[in-house]
């Protein structure tokens, strides 16, 4: 039986979530977060720098994401991030929720696969 | 692109992320900006604004704070404005309603260049030596003392200023919206008096029903531009405040 989601946390916003997830494949820096989330959005979602950073830093304030250090790719070294288990937990927590809404919303409109 | 990188760096340093962050956000946004095509970099930067939006030290997430400062600074112009025009006015009174320019004694000179060095090394002082407060209240002397002077000196250029700023300000105010916060909040104070103080603004909201003549629909105009012009302010600063502080 399905865990029900948990109604006391606030709901993520959808870029966050994107954030989020292109972190749950990983280690990655922020240039490579812009484009993991680019690229899992199919270029819907077009996150600019300030907006990014902005956002890690206050996801990394409530413990949903940590600095693991510093890596290099093609120049100098970067911040790079991951996941912590709280983060990750919530990111669940958050897709529970969101598959039930869809499978409500579904069933409403006649369309729930049996 | 080095101009460019330097004013994206100045805009970075004046947020307070982390340091080693905000060398990752500034190479991030020359770069994504880069590759993002023509306005790619314009973008980035007024991305980058909420970031540095509501205080001086860059807290995009301190609502308060930002509506504070921005009641400060819409305040700030107000009293510029005021003072400028009844400044104005008693430089006419003084020089006897010949009009434009009166002539200044010995006591008006010194007293009016006594003011604005005062106001002056208020400002100064307030910066440099102390608390957001006194910083507050040494700037407001220099504005005033400038405005008086202005106004008393000349009336004619007193009139342009004032004319100008009672018009163009509000728009300017609402244009710099787009970069601060704070503007926004400044701009609906102003944007507030306005509609206060012109008979205008309800023949220009509403021409039919304030050419009605009934008295109670005036102010009833008046109060509904004033209501547009705080929901119009509130709206951009949410949006401001929301981009800035989540995602």
């Amino acid at each position: 039986m399905r865990k029900s989601p948990n109604l006391g946390e606030k709901s993520i916003r959808e870029p966050t979530l994107y954030v989020m997830s292109a972190l749950a494949g990983g280690v990655t820096h922020g240039y490579a977060i812009i484009r993991a989330v680019e690229d899992l959005s199919d270029g819907r979602l077009r996150l600019r720098a300030g907006t990014l950073y902005g956002a890690l830093t206050r996801l990394e304030q409530e413990g949903l994401i940590e600095s693991v250090g510093t890596s290099q790719e093609r120049g100098p070294q970067r911040r790079s991030y991951r996941l912590t288990k709280q983060g990750r937990r919530r990111l669940g927590n958050e897709v529970d929720r969101m598959e039930a809404n869809v499978v409500m919303a579904r069933r409403q409109l006649g369309h729930a696969s049996t | 692109m080095t101009r460019t990188t330097d004013l994206i760096r100045w805009i970075v340093l004046r947020g307070d992320l982390p340091p080693d962050v905000q060398e990752d956000l500034i190479e991030d946004a020359v770069r994504i900006g880069t590759e993002r095509g023509r306005f790619g970099v314009l973008r980035e930067i007024i991305g980058l604004m909420p970031l540095v939006a509501g205080s001086r030290r860059g807290k995009p997430h301190s609502a308060a704070e930002v509506i504070r400062r921005g009641l400060a600074l819409g305040a700030g112009i107000e009293v510029f404005l005021l003072t400028l025009l009844v400044a104005a006015h008693w430089g006419e009174r003084v020089a006897g309603g010949t009009g434009k320019t009166i002539q200044p004694g010995v006591f008006s000179v010194v007293g009016l260049s006594g003011l604005v060095v005062i106001g002056a090394a208020a400002a100064l002082w307030g910066t440099r030596w102390s608390g957001p407060t006194r910083r507050q209240i040494g700037t407001l002397a220099f504005v005033v003392g400038a405005a008086a002077g202005i106004g008393v000196v000349d009336a004619s250029i007193a009139d342009a200023v004032f004319a100008a700023s009672w018009y163009v300000g509000p728009f300017i105010c609402l244009a710099l919206t787009l970069l601060d916060a704070r503007f926004s909040v400044a701009a609906s104070l102003i944007l507030l008096s306005r509609f206060l103080a012109s008979d205008s603004v309800s023949v220009v909201a509403l021409p039919s029903i304030a050419s009605s003549g009934d008295s109670l629909v005036v102010p009833l105009a008046r109060l509904s531009a004033m209501a547009a012009g705080v929901v119009f302010a509130v709206a951009i600063a949410r949006r401001q405040l929301r981009v800035g502080a989540q995602i």
